[in-house]
């Protein structure tokens, strides 16, 4: 299971451009969000029921739980089937809250430039976006303990994230996570954890060769999501 | 919304409270409205699995009918545009 940190150099086209690359790439990523999302709660299920044959007491709201795990398992298969035969299902990724903040804060920048400008509720709504494919995330973590890694204090953050999520890529074309000079990949290592930094087209022909784009279409992404939250309460 | 861990994990009240940054109190109110899935211990405590209750509480947004209508304003917005419009950020 690949574990990637997207950067918002990559996160920004994917949400804000419908049939780009980075797009393509990114409704991957949401089949990779739900495989994990289904893996998760059913583990989750079977350790609340450890916990009751261990201890006792009750599961409340398994239900919930149960039908969470059947849409995700739902929606999975069903854009698995879109997907060309060789896609794979299991790349999942990470993110956090300094992730998040340094993505709205660049999307409404990005978004006013394009003479697209953004509201409120459309920047939380593509923030929502980039936190939906997110499934995993590192342990909470104060800046002020985040190593200079970078040129950039703000892409410290980023990189930290990965090295604490236990990523095992970056993907990024921002300069200062992958400088031109190292031809697309950079080494990140810190508290003997380790990263691997590449740009965008660097993962595409190192670790997503063979898949034909074409057949993707980025307009998936709803397919991904299609009910996948209308849980009864 | 905060991301899971790598493993499943049984939360506290406190630390699902402190983690969706809301009261005890509201998260002991969701759980007696069974607005989030929990573990009732023998104790009388409980525990809530972080996955589950991230997942359940998401609930509210149909995150398909959002981005549609995000696409739909984006229109013909390319890579490239986007990220001329970044570089300079």
């Amino acid at each position: 299971m690949p574990l990637v940190v997207v950067d918002t150099s990559v996160a920004l086209p994917a949400t804000l451009s419908p049939r780009g690359l980075a797009r393509k790439f990114w409704v991957l990523l949401a089949l990779g969000a739900l495989t994990h999302r289904e893996e998760h709660l059913r583990l989750e299920l079977e350790a609340l029921e450890r916990e009751v044959a261990a201890t006792g007491g009750a599961i409340g709201g398994r239900t919930a739980i149960e039908t969470l795990i059947e849409r995700a398992g739902e929606r999975r298969a069903a854009l698995a089937e879109l997907l060309p035969y060789n896609a794979p299902s299991d790349w999942t990724a990470a993110g956090g809250v300094y992730l998040f903040d340094e993505y709205e804060r660049k999307v409404r920048v990005v978004s006013a430039k394009l003479g697209r400008g953004i509201d409120d509720q459309e920047a939380a709504q593509l923030r929502r976006q980039v936190e939906a494919v997110c499934t995993a995330g590192p342990p909470p973590f104060d800046l002020a303990a985040v190593p200079a890694l970078t040129p950039d204090p703000t892409d410290d953050a980023i990189v930290y994230t990965a090295l604490l999520a236990g990523a095992d890529l970056i993907v990024s074309d921002d300069k200062h996570i992958v400088p031109r000079r190292a031809n697309g990949a950079q080494v990140y290592e810190h508290d003997q954890r380790r990263v691997l930094a590449v740009t965008f087209d660097r993962l595409l022909h190192d670790h997503l060769h063979g898949i034909d784009w074409d057949e993707v279409d980025g307009a998936w992404l709803a397919e991904a999501y299609r009910g996948l939250n209308a849980v009864p309460r | 919304m905060p991301q899971t861990a790598a493993s499943p994990q049984l939360l506290t009240v406190a630390q699902a409270a402190s983690l969706l940054r809301v009261s005890e109190k509201t998260m002991r109110r969701w759980i007696d409205a069974d607005r989030v899935p929990y573990l009732r211990l023998p104790s009388g405590g409980y525990r809530i699995p972080q996955g589950a209750l991230i997942a359940s509480l998401g609930g509210t947004y149909d995150l398909a009918a959002e981005i549609a209508a995000l696409d739909a304003r984006s229109g013909s917005i390319s890579d490239e545009d986007v990220r001329k419009a970044a570089v300079d950020d």
